[in-house]
């Protein structure tokens, strides 16, 4: 049995644990509330943006831009996949950099089965950190978030613009993007998007995203922005013509998918890390309270046993 | 400019709004929008008819409608407008009030960067970008 001293410095250790990680919980629920704000704030431009490039896409007269369509591969020619890996820049969030990192793995694995080539770009350290052990040699390029209140719009774009530029220049013929769906604060998906090709949205998806919005939009009616996105665009002129807007539009559009992607998974993270400081401030809890009794047992075990040796001692003379 | 019966209750003002990938910059109902098209700078009226439009840099200028506030101007570096019976929608990469702007510091933005031996093309660019020196050009006019 641990001498009574022991014990108390045990439990005022776990006590300074716990205020530390519901420190951290609290600031992760605050920091939560910011990426969500973030991400709805985005949500009109994304719309937006995802209605013009659908109705384009079914408009234009000649052929699809490689975006959307894609590389065709000649025979005995391996197509060269990059996978964009979002992770956090730190840890101590439960699993969430690590579901993602396990499937990055799997798709790693599953596309060099299919004969691919592979390469890595790794946006956060936590995921460039895992990955480098073992995918060091494909790894093209990786960067750090940094320690920003707001994510900028730029940074995405900057991702994007790579990404196409090595798209551009053949060194890439398919992108998919892993990072994690903000479901709620307890739920995280970890989710693969296709950006090169581009995922054109059909009018019936859109449709019934419209609907699913205009719903929410009766409920809360003071979301004038996202009223506003519900609209599906109306037939009209274009200026210039539609193979060149859609021209222009398509990088943009690259860039809006990444901004998007990266705001649901800072959410995610905070999500994650609130739910996991929130786990461990409560088994500090549990640990404090079975440590309390541990030591007033053994405490009281020491003053009947210091009794039994008066008592005993007192008789033998 | 034809205005339909259904929508000549609002005919002297239509509603615009300045959408950026970070927040909504501007949501009114205005009187009129001059708009720096690809193909030349565009006013736009109610009523007018729907269209979809490639934007260069340049200037995005409000006009209110009600006298008291003076006319609100935007730069912007390029981007999308969606116009439709009643509404005008810009999609926007960046939106600054034009007062903001310090034209000092953009022109030495504009000295710092590298000699551009091609000349400039105001064809819509196909990485999506416009040039910067572009850019820093339109916004010191």
């Amino acid at each position: 049995m641990p001498s009574l001293k022991a014990l108390r410095n045990r439990i005022t250790s776990v006590k300074s644990t716990r205020k530390i990680t519901s420190a951290m919980k609290m600031v992760s629920a605050a920091k939560l509330k910011r990426s969500q704000d973030a991400a709805v704030a985005a949500r009109p431009y994304a719309d937006r943006m995802e209605a013009l490039v659908a109705s384009l896409a079914t408009k234009i007269t000649g052929e699809k831009p490689p975006l959307i369509k894609g590389r065709e591969m000649r025979e005995g020619q391996s197509e060269k996949h990059l996978i964009i890996v979002a992770t956090a820049d730190r840890g101590l969030c439960g699993a969430f950099n690590a579901a993602i990192i396990r499937d990055t793995r799997a798709l790693i694995k599953q596309l060099q089965a299919d004969g691919k080539t592979v390469s890595l770009y790794c946006v956060g350290r936590k995921g460039r950190d895992a990955l480098r052990r073992d995918f060091g040699t494909i790894m093209r390029h990786s960067q750090e978030l940094g320690n920003k209140k707001k994510l900028p719009f730029a940074d995405a774009a900057e991702i994007a613009d790579r990404a196409r530029q090595w798209f551009e220049a053949g060194e890439i013929d398919a992108a998919t993007l892993i990072y994690a769906h903000f479901r709620s604060a307890i739920a995280q998906v970890v989710t693969r998007q296709s950006l090169i090709p581009a995922k054109i949205p059909d009018q019936g998806a859109l449709d019934a995203k419209f609907a699913e919005r205009e719903r929410a939009h009766k409920i809360n009616p003071h979301s004038v922005g996202e009223k506003l996105a519900a609209d599906p665009p109306l037939v009209a002129d274009y200026e210039p013509d539609e193979d060149s807007l859609l021209a222009t539009m398509l990088p943009r559009n690259l860039a809006v998918q990444v901004y998007r992607a990266l705001l649901e998974n800072a959410a995610s993270e905070q999500g994650a890390r609130m739910t996991a400081m929130d786990n461990a401030t409560r088994n500090a809890g549990d640990m404090i309270s079975r440590l309390t009794l541990n030591y007033n047992r053994t405490r009281q075990a020491v003053i009947t046993k210091e009794l039994i040796e008066i008592i005993s001692g007192a008789e033998a003379v | 400019m034809a205005t339909e019966p259904s929508v000549s209750s609002h005919a002297a003002s239509f509603h615009l709004e300045l959408v950026t990938p970070e927040k909504i910059v501007f949501n009114r109902r205005v009187a009129a929008v001059t708009l720096p098209a690809s193909e030349g700078v565009m006013q736009i009226l109610p009523g007018h008819a729907p269209v979809i439009l490639a934007l260069r840099p340049g200037v995005v200028d409000i006009l209110d409608g009600a006298a008291k506030t003076p006319p609100e101007k935007f730069f912007v570096e390029g981007g999308f407008a969606e116009i439709s019976q009643d509404r005008c929608v810009l999609l926007l990469e960046n939106a600054v009030t034009t007062s903001s702007i310090d034209p000092k510091s953009v022109a030495e933005r504009l000295a710092a960067l590298p000699p551009d031996a091609a000349p400039l093309s105001t064809e819509l660019p196909a990485t999506g970008h416009w040039p910067a020196r572009l850019v820093l050009q339109a916004m010191i006019e």
